[in-house]
């Protein structure tokens, strides 16, 4: 199995890490959303602990995109379908690392401590201010709408190519060899 | 060149010897090549511009290697006159380039045109499993370089032409210099080219053949969607515009000219590409079309074999 993505597959990377993210990065969001309606603090640090394991997650795969060819598409589907499913796949990546990183600033500008599941104390990356901590405030919430519907979309598309378009994208991502 | 029956313009011409030194290294009767525009240019039209005694050419852009390969069996089922494959190595990266060529050597088409890349490597390998190599460049500093690679022909594309363009030259100054650097290599001229008068005026410039695409968009056998061919046959010579922002699927900033798509808070119009038969119409609308700057002289839609005779008027003489 290819280790690197080119113009006719994905490598082993992208699909291990495109998986691992999927995970990180749903649970990231729904503790966030569980913690908000339930005002659970514990949940809320564990949401927070999250995002400092998707940061350098979703900063490598976009290293990773960027650096690679992405397969060509399968089926006749139109260039801008792709064009707009690509632009969202790219949109995931760019949210998975500015979201916990506008959270840090969020939590630092509010005089939190950022931590690592209890384990460590990640350094404050502003100081205390009010008004960053507003602003951030609303950033992290438009981008948690925004990657809400951004995962929405990327699930809706998977389903619409393997059930409705019945062609291998979404068996691609899991492994599965096509001959393009 | 002297007599019509040297140049046949008949819709049927049969491939018979010419004049053309161009023709005769193609086996085909007219030295007319129709451009391998990616998405527009299928099995259809290229047998068509074949069977009426020009070149067709596949655009192998975005196409995977299967459905290249099946492409290219679609046209031998219909016509067993020689065609070309188009391919283009910006698009999907080296491995889908290497697989397409691949292809290419195995089911052998007459003609290999070659566009936007450097091909020090795929020309002598084609030219090895003998496959004609064209290629398609915007300047003099590009001419010597496939020259020196082994290019068997030389397509000198002006900044008039639609699509994609290389260079930043007219035709008229591109031309003259590509025939003088092409060291006795056959030239096409393309940019702009729809009639027997473009014709003429290359051939005077030194040119050997045309390589034509805009005007085999607007065929029945193409596969642009309504609404483009109707774009290119309403337009006007003033319409189509250089750019150098995004078309579908190339590096942004690659240089390309298009008929604007229409609305102000339409954000297709920044998008350029070539609207096919099985787009959305509102796609094909909204989308920045390709076409060159000779859009003006194309006012009706025409079958492709009607086309190749207008042009090979342009050899009568």
């Amino acid at each position: 199995m290819q280790v690197r993505d080119t113009g006719l597959g994905f490598g082993v990377v992208t699909m291990i890490l495109h998986w691992t993210g999927a995970v990180l990065i749903i649970g990231y969001l729904a503790l966030d959303i569980i913690s908000a309606v339930t005002g659970d603090a514990g949940l809320a640090l564990i949401h927070i602990s999250l995002g400092m394991l998707v940061f350098p997650l979703f900063a490598f795969r976009l290293f990773w995109r960027l650096r690679h060819y992405h397969p060509l598409p399968l089926g006749a589907v139109s260039p801008i379908e792709v064009l707009i499913g690509r632009g969202v796949a790219l949109g995931l990546l760019l949210a998975g690392v500015l979201l916990p990183l506008i959270e840090w600033i969020m939590v630092s500008s509010a005089g939190g401590v950022v931590g690592f599941f209890g384990l460590i104390a990640l350094p404050s990356l502003l100081g205390q201010d009010a008004t960053t901590a507003r602003f951030a405030g609303f950033l992290h919430w438009f981008g948690t709408y925004a990657l809400g519907l951004g995962i929405g979309l990327h699930i809706f598309a998977a389903l619409k190519h393997h059930f409705v378009l019945r062609d291998d994208t979404l068996k691609r991502m899991l492994g599965k060899h096509v001959e393009l | 060149m002297s007599s019509s029956s040297k140049f046949p313009h008949e819709a049927n011409a049969k491939a018979r010897p010419t004049k053309s030194r161009l023709a005769d290294l193609c086996g085909i009767a007219l030295p007319i090549f129709q451009a391998g525009m990616a998405g527009i240019a299928g099995p259809e039209l290229v047998a068509a511009v074949s069977d009426a005694g020009g070149l067709g050419h596949l655009g192998g852009l975005r196409q995977p290697p299967s459905a290249l390969r099946a492409a290219i069996r679609e046209v031998k089922r219909r016509t067993d006159r020689p065609f070309g494959v188009n391919l283009v190595p910006a698009f999907g990266g080296p491995e889908v380039f290497e697989a397409q060529l691949q292809v290419v050597f195995e089911e052998k088409p007459r003609v290999l045109s070659l566009f936007y890349g450097d091909f020090p490597k795929a020309i002598p390998r084609a030219r090895d499993a003998g496959i004609l190599v064209m290629v398609q460049v915007g300047s003099v500093r590009e001419t010597r370089k496939v020259v020196e690679q082994g290019a068997d022909v030389i397509i000198a594309q002006g900044v008039e032409a639609g699509g994609h363009v290389r260079g930043t030259v007219g035709l008229l100054p591109l031309l003259s210099s590509v025939v003088d650097f092409a060291r006795g290599r056959p030239v096409l001229a393309a940019g702009g080219i729809v009639d027997e008068t473009d014709v003429r005026a290359v051939r005077a410039l030194g040119a050997e053949g045309v390589w034509v695409g805009t005007a085999f968009v607007a065929t029945p056998e193409s596969l642009a969607h309504d609404i483009f061919k109707n774009r290119i046959i309403e337009a006007s010579t003033d319409d189509p515009q250089y750019r150098t922002g995004y078309s579908f699927g190339w590096t942004y900033g690659t240089p390309h000219r298009i008929i604007p798509g229409d609305g102000r808070f339409n954000l297709l119009r920044f998008v350029g590409g070539g609207a096919r038969v099985n787009d959305k119409p509102a796609i094909a609308q909204k989308l920045s079309l390709y076409a060159g700057q000779g859009v003006g002289r194309i006012t009706e839609i025409s079958l492709a074999a009607k086309i190749v005779a207008r042009l090979a008027k342009g050899f009568e003489d």
